[in-house]
């Protein structure tokens, strides 16, 4: 019993360092919900000109696939971000938990990116449901 | 016998598979989940998929697909979004769908069961002539 108690706790540590370094290091974020069912032939809602405002709704549908394509290369900057400090966090994870426990502090968990990107996901919600209220031609290679 | 084990250890981790997924179908229709005949199943290739919706074909909806790919050891690379397509496409194609609409992924990172995880989620749909 005494010759397993260290070794126990060891384990305990080790474990807790691992949380620790998991915490840091960033969890995954889920993707987003899907929207509610407005286009097809079972749609129990309808898109109504009352679902957007008026500045919106003057937009052409060449305009909301340039404010898309504005969005979409904002969240790959974003996503670089992440997934950047992501390899950077495993480093830091790593070394921290094995030899260098300040090493940790190299770690980021991109809280500002995942922040942002949610704001982006949120944008390009409502340009897809506005080009699904204008039936704007669908874009299968988006 | 500890060099045994250590040895199948490292294989294992070499070797195995880099990622694993789970997947999951909830249908909208009051009858639930639909299932497609083995007849009606597509073949994931042919299936398209989207970011946004179809607006100039009919279409009918066959439920809403959720993927997560997991890599298996911290020595893997990450999951990509190619591999959540993937994964999206063979969902889809057991429900008979002709497209997978308003795709969307998450960002990868550690989840409860994996050092990288990366989930999508998906409205499969099958056209009407």
């Amino acid at each position: 019993m005494e010759r397993g108690e260290p070794l126990f706790s060891c384990l305990r540590k080790l474990l807790l360092l691992i949380m620790v370094v998991g915490f840091i290091a960033g969890c995954a974020t889920s993707a987003r919900n899907l929207p509610l069912d407005y286009s097809s032939i079972d749609a129990k809602k309808r898109l109504n000109v009352e679902d957007f405002d008026t500045a919106a709704i003057e937009l052409t549908c060449s305009q909301i696939d340039d404010e898309l394509k504005i969005l979409e290369s904002d969240y790959a900057l974003q996503a670089q971000d992440i997934e950047g400090k992501r390899v950077q966090n495993q480093v830091a994870g790593y070394l921290g938990a094995i030899f260098i426990l300040p090493a940790l502090l190299a770690t980021d968990n991109s809280a500002e990116a995942k922040a942002k990107i949610e704001n982006i996901n949120r944008a390009k919600d409502q340009l897809y449901k506005l080009r699904t209220f204008k039936k704007c031609p669908s874009n299968s290679g988006r | 016998m500890r060099r045994i084990m250590l040895l199948i250890g490292g294989l294992l981790m070499v070797s195995a598979c880099a990622t694993w997924s789970t997947s999951s179908v909830q249908g909208v229709g009051d009858s639930g989940t639909p299932v497609a005949s083995k007849a009606e199943q597509k073949s994931p290739q042919d299936i398209v998929i989207t970011e946004t919706d179809i607006t100039d074909r009919k279409y009918k909806v066959l439920g809403d697909i959720a993927v997560t790919v997991n890599k298996t050891t911290i020595f893997h690379s990450d999951p990509t979004k190619e591999q959540v397509n993937e994964e999206l496409r063979k969902e889809a194609a057991k429900l008979g769908a002709d497209a997978v609409i308003f795709a969307r992924y998450g960002t990868v990172g550690i989840a409860l069961t994996s050092w990288g995880s990366l989930d999508g989620k998906g409205r499969a749909i099958v056209f009407l002539p």
